[in-house]
């Protein structure tokens, strides 16, 4: 299938700087402000749940995450944001800091277990979240109760996995012609090529529906599951031939344009781990990388969540409660503390650069570590 | 939507505030949730995405008339003559790219079939104030069959020039072109353009985009990105106006522009134009973002006592340049 490198356009300011300004103006400001206050304060109506559930996670002098009682002195966090650091704690509503050991992880989740000796804290009750409808106000609730980030249920659950969408195996013509959609090329090994499509081939219909473009035939295909099998009708040298391919899952993986990761970039942090989740839901809350494990609530108070990852500018991607109750019935997979580089790659694909630079800022933070241990005792 | 900025609140509190739509308890939570979610459910089917066959380039847009007008950026249609709409249930239709008037970035174009189509009423940005509610719709990073169109809600945090409206309502590249709706789902904005800051996300009011949709609505395309009073294309009267207290007086006409073959004089005080009162030279600057040149503008103006009115022809700023130096 042919994947469209589209310059995706908003200008950032600079040619437009001039109309607006770079900057509120403080009156504006304190306008907005008290009235983000009005709304903080009627948020604490709905923060019952969550604040008894909610730790801090501590590395060394950093918050790193926040994690959520599972009971029996576990929590559950952000895996990628606790598994290369060392000392982890978290503080106990006296403020009384208690050591934190990873148990176990859920790699396709991204999620840790923490157990933590002593910890009293109830279980989270998870709240099934996939009734809630776009526009839904969410907040994600710290352990003193008030919401760190309140925004809308942007995009509801899905799946972020391209291998969960169907592939059909055609390289498509984006020539709009108004009818059917050309085939320009066959993928060797596919569900096309399994039922025999043929490059010139044209596919007028899917399931029963026409098809008049790229868009809408694409759009057909990726909303059907790897393994469906859709009926498909297609024009061949004035023939009309009928074919009933099995879909195999997509592995193609969309580029991003050079444009779009400077506007993301520039809008702040974002999760090393922050895509491939097989079910997510996306929110506007601002929210940076280290609220990672935040539980996230809605208007009834309800455990609808946890936070999952910062993912740009426009997203905070949260993990439905009834999803995380199913994975958490599952045993973790036990965590190795010492893997090796080349394991600990293995573990964390989306890896990489970041990683080495991320253990060379562990380098230097044990140094640095060290000396203050020895600055302590002199 | 927000995130809470301890310091800032702190300093807040003691100010007088003018009014902005207070939301006191959690039963006025409740409350504009219902409204925002009518607003989602109500307008994602008018929220369309736009992409350009010739450029490739993948914007957003509103459709705001059953007959199938859409309201963009002027930036998203740049170089197109047809625009592929994709609604956001994969349908695809094409649509005709009207006019644009850069200076806004605004423009229009019009669904080829006949319809009728989903829309949303368009509003107006005046009247907006620092603190209402905006809920911004669009197709980010462009359109994606996987999902509708993101809901991002927020508020006005402050007004630009020429209309334009800052939110807080998050945006990034592909949104550009669709809409920012006000509670009773009128749109009242157009995506435009962003600044690091993430409350400083940027549209075109709709106030704006009435100054202009006559022009836009007949094909017609002007203004730069930005604005430019360089624009050889820019609408001129072929006046030089200083501030003074008497108004604004004319310093010098010259030779070959549309204001020296009507008769103006030095020492001639412009009143009003069209009909608006002027008294500042960026007041006359705003008028003539919504003129092109080839229209006939009506200046009233004061010379010793008398106070007289002409019609004049705008003028390319180019071509007076060019005559000029001659």
């Amino acid at each position: 299938m042919k994947t469209f490198l589209l310059s995706t356009v908003l200008a950032i300011s600079g040619l437009l700087g001039q109309l607006t300004p770079a900057r509120i103006p403080l009156e504006d400001q304190k306008v907005t402000d008290s009235q983000a206050l009005d709304i903080f304060k009627a948020l604490l109506a709905v923060n019952f749940k969550a604040r008894e559930v909610v730790y801090p996670i501590y590395s060394g002098q950093r918050r790193v995450a926040y994690g959520i009682s599972l009971g029996d002195g576990k929590l559950l966090t952000k895996a990628s944001e606790v598994v290369q650091r060392r000392a982890l704690f978290t503080a106990s509503r006296e403020q009384v800091a208690m050591s934190a050991k990873i148990a176990g992880i859920y790699p396709d989740h991204d999620l840790a277990v923490l157990q933590v000796p002593g910890l009293k804290a109830p279980a989270a009750e998870w709240a099934d979240a996939s009734n809630l409808a776009e526009g839904a106000f969410l907040s994600a609730i710290r352990a003193d109760g008030e919401a760190q980030a309140m925004g809308v249920l942007s995009v509801r659950e899905r799946s972020l996995k391209s291998i969960d969408q169907g592939f059909l195996g055609i390289e498509m013509d984006t020539l709009e012609t108004g009818k059917g959609v050309r085939v320009n090329n066959v993928v060797e090994g596919s569900a096309a090529a399994e039922v025999g499509i043929r490059r010139d081939d044209v596919i007028v219909k899917i399931s029963g529906q026409e098809v008049r473009g790229f868009y809408e035939l694409s759009t057909k295909l990726r909303r059907l599951k790897n393994g469906e099998q859709p009926e498909i009708e297609l024009m061949r040298a004035g023939d009309f031939i009928k074919v009933k391919p099995t879909l195999k899952g997509r592995e193609i993986r969309e580029g991003v344009s050079r444009r779009l990761e400077q506007m993301d970039r520039m809008s702040g942090g974002q999760s090393r781990i922050r895509g491939n989740f097989g079910n997510v839901i996306q929110s506007d809350m601002e929210l940076e990388v280290e609220d990672a494990g935040l539980p996230v609530v809605d208007l009834e108070g309800r455990i609808i969540g946890m936070v999952i990852a910062r993912a740009g500018r426009i997203s905070t991607l949260i993990l439905p409660g009834d999803d995380l109750a199913g994975a958490l019935e599952k045993e973790a997979q036990p965590f190795v503390p010492e893997v090796t580089d080349k394991r600990r790659d293995q573990q964390w694909p989306e890896d990489g650069r970041r990683s080495r630079m991320r253990r060379e800022l562990e380098m230097m933070r044990r140094m640095m570590e060290n000396l203050q241990r020895e600055l302590d005792r002199e | 939507m927000m995130k809470i900025l301890v310091p800032f609140l702190v300093l807040s509190v003691a100010v007088m505030l003018p009014a902005a739509p207070k939301v006191g308890s959690l039963g006025d939570l409740r409350k504009l949730q219902t409204q925002v979610q009518k607003v989602v459910h109500e307008k994602t089917a008018a929220t369309v995405s736009l992409v350009s066959p010739t450029v490739g380039a993948s914007g957003s847009g509103v459709i705001v008339s059953g007959d199938g007008l859409i309201l963009t950026a002027a930036h998203v249609i740049e170089g197109s003559r047809e625009i592929t709409v994709i609604f956001p249930d994969g349908r695809q239709e094409k649509a005709r790219v009207l006019g644009a008037n850069f200076t806004r970035d605004a423009a229009m174009a019009k669904l080829i079939g006949p319809g009728p189509w989903p829309f949303a009423e368009i509003g107006d940005s005046a009247s907006l104030k620092v603190g209402d509610f905006v809920v911004a719709m669009g197709h980010p990073k462009g359109y994606d069959p996987t999902r509708r169109p993101p809901v991002r809600f927020g508020r006005v945090m402050t007004k630009g020039n020429l209309d334009f409206v800052t939110t807080d309502c998050t945006l990034i590249g592909g949104d550009s072109g669709g809409p920012l709706f006000d509670l009773e789902g009128r749109v009242v904005g157009i995506h435009s353009h962003i600044a690091p800051d993430r409350r400083v996300n940027n549209h075109a009011g709709l106030s704006g985009f009435k100054e202009s949709w006559e022009n836009m609505l007949a094909g017609k395309t002007w203004g730069v990105l930005g604005g430019d009073r360089r624009d050889p294309n820019r609408p001129v009267l072929g006046l030089n106006l200083r501030k003074t207290e008497r108004g604004l007086m004319v310093d010098e006409v010259p030779r070959g522009g549309p204001a020296f073959a009507a008769g103006f004089l030095p020492g001639d005080v412009v009143t009003s134009i069209n009909g608006e009162m002027v008294t500042e030279v960026e007041k006359l600057s705003e008028i003539f973002v919504d003129l092109l040149p080839g229209e006939d503008v009506k200046i009233k103006f004061n010379r010793k006592d008398l106070e007289l009115s002409k019609t004049v022809k705008l003028a390319r700023l180019g071509d007076i340049y060019r005559n000029q130096r001659r």
